[in-house]
């Protein structure tokens, strides 16, 4: 009887956690950060497109395939439609196309056929760009795969405060919740990563990014006098990490995990240089309002 | 009495009409009204679980993968890789403080015998676009993992056909180098002049000489270290035997 009742709570608070209905525009806000994100994305490489893909660019086919192979991977695994088209102009004709599509995400014009055609063409640069790739690819393309389930109403029915925007469908409260597992499971995987090393620990983590150039805010010469403050904000990137987590996961301290959640990402794009991660994160936090039936 | 029953009664009707619906609760807290099939739950359900279970296997072997990681990543790997959902050493820690995660320079020779530090347009670790300092990561840890000369000379070889395409003349000499990243009593001690930044030697892990063929095309010829080179025989030793 015991068991019965375990196994049948724990299924009740399956289903009411990833298949309750929820209203359709709830997901719009996030639909259009995401897509922005993704469009800020393609921009970010179209500076450097001759360099890397061009005439004479760095990142050529045969290096590619040479990485391919040195990752021991069968090379259709890294399809895209840019293996056949080596230039620098189909490059930025991809990236300028990428834009586009993304705005038009934005607006939710095309529904999930656009978000579909998005998804496909950021995996195809993914995988031309390969290990010019960071944390940031491999979430764009789970949170975009997320919102193909759910993209929500277009931005101008929102805007036309019409009923169907109210609609409840399981597809939207599915789509939220994938988009805040991941982020949960991203930000705990990259604290996780962090505490396994020393630097962490001994709140030294700061200097080093900031040493090595790799903080976009913080230099060498403006924590040097101040070792205490290399240690606080090491320990404080934990801590503000540790209570996200924590607090998004109760819903009476969800908007103070919402904070903390922007302090992570923070975090990430101003003490370290990973900025496009840090906006796709912040876009993310969007699934975890308290939201509107 | 009725009207004051009645007085309560609207008042408190009233109080239900202002009440809105939707304004009113915790859409995340209520009783779930689940619209789909209980088939159709299970098929989702396991498909999020297979997913999760997959990312989760791909994060958890980001660092320093296991064997049975390893196997796992291999099975896995179809999805991952074609969902680019793969992750390989990327640094979702930030920093570890190890040399993997500092800045790599590419220095290069031209006519004069003193190095030169690349455009660091291309090179900067400091630019929302510059895309240098991750792939510079990968041949750190491969230079450090898996020595392989060939992937690095053949990055060697791009860089210095790209540079030269973009107006620099006729490269000699390639290598990729870290310069030393001061910790905090290091840098205490060069700001206090008490030591100097040249005592503190970069790091040099691969060298190369470019060489052309005869139709110009590039190549680079690795520099050995010296315990990898054979010693030289002098011509009265060839075909002596090596015993003492």
């Amino acid at each position: 009887m015991m068991d019965n009742q375990f196994i049948k709570s724990t299924l009740d608070g399956w289903n009411q956690y990833w298949f309750a209905s929820r209203a359709a525009r709830c997901v719009v806000p996030l639909r259009v950060a995401i897509c922005v994100t993704t469009a800020i994305w393609f921009a970010s490489f179209v500076a450097g497109v001759d360099a890397w893909f061009g005439e004479a660019g760095i990142l050529t086919p045969s290096l590619a395939a040479h990485l391919i192979a040195f990752g021991e991977l069968p090379t259709w695994q890294y399809w895209s439609p840019l293996w056949f088209a080596d230039s620098a102009i189909a490059c930025k004709l991809w990236l300028f196309a990428g834009i586009v599509l993304s705005m038009l995400g934005v607006s939710g014009w095309g529904g999930r056929i656009t978000l579909g055609i998005l998804l496909a063409w950021v995996i195809a640069w993914a995988h031309r760009i390969l290990w010019l790739a960071g944390p940031s690819e491999p979430a764009l393309v789970a949170m975009l795969a997320y919102l193909v389930l759910e993209p929500g109403p277009s931005l101008r029915k929102c805007f036309s405060f019409r009923d169907a925007t109210l609609e409840e469908s399981w597809t939207v409260g599915c789509a939220l919740r994938l988009v805040q597992t991941h982020w949960w499971v991203l930000v705990a995987a990259g604290l996780l990563t962090q505490l396994s090393d020393v630097v962490w620990w001994r709140g030294e983590a700061v200097w080093w990014l900031a040493s090595a150039g790799r903080s976009r805010l913080l230099s060498a010469s403006q924590l040097a006098d101040s070792p205490s403050l290399v240690n606080a904000l090491t320990h404080g990137v934990i801590a503000v990490q540790m209570l996200a987590l924590w607090l998004l996961t109760v819903r009476s301290s969800r908007w103070l995990g919402i904070v903390f959640g922007v302090l992570t990402c923070l975090a990430i794009g101003l003490v370290a240089d990973q900025m496009i991660y840090a906006i796709l994160l912040a876009s993310c936090l969007l699934a975890f309002r308290p939201s509107l039936r | 009495m009725p009207r004051k029953s009645n007085l309560r009664s609207r008042v408190a009707q009233a109080e239900a009409n202002l009440q809105s619906p939707i304004l009113d609760r915790d859409a995340w807290a209520d009783a779930p009204n689940l619209s789909i099939s209980p088939r159709a739950r299970g098929f989702v359900s396991l498909v999020i679980v297979l997913h999760f279970a997959a990312v989760l296997v791909a994060l958890a072997s980001n660092l320093a993968p296991s064997f049975l990681q390893g196997e796992l990543l291999r099975v896995l790997s179809p999805y991952l890789t074609t969902t680019h959902q793969s992750y390989g050493a990327v640094a979702i820690e930030l920093t570890h403080g190890d040399s993997v995660d500092f800045p790599v320079v590419v220095q290069i020779q031209t006519d004069a015998p003193n190095w030169i530090d690349c455009d660091q347009t291309l090179m900067g670790h400091n630019s929302i676009g510059s895309r240098w300092p991750i792939l510079a990561r990968m041949l750190r840890i491969i230079s450090v993992d898996a020595p392989d000369d060939g992937l690095l000379s053949e990055v060697a070889v791009q860089v210095v056909r790209y540079l030269e395409h973009s107006g620099v003349s006729e490269v000699s000499a390639v290598r990729f180098m870290q310069p030393h990243v001061l910790n905090f009593d290091e840098y205490d001690s060069v700001r206090n002049e008490s030591m100097s930044l040249a005592d503190f030697e970069p790091e040099v892990f691969f060298s190369a000489k470019v060489v052309r063929d005869s139709e110009n095309r590039l190549g680079v010829v690795p520099e050995q270290e010296a315990y990898r080179n054979s010693p030289v025989s002098s011509k009265s030793q060839l075909g002596k035997s090596t015993q003492p």
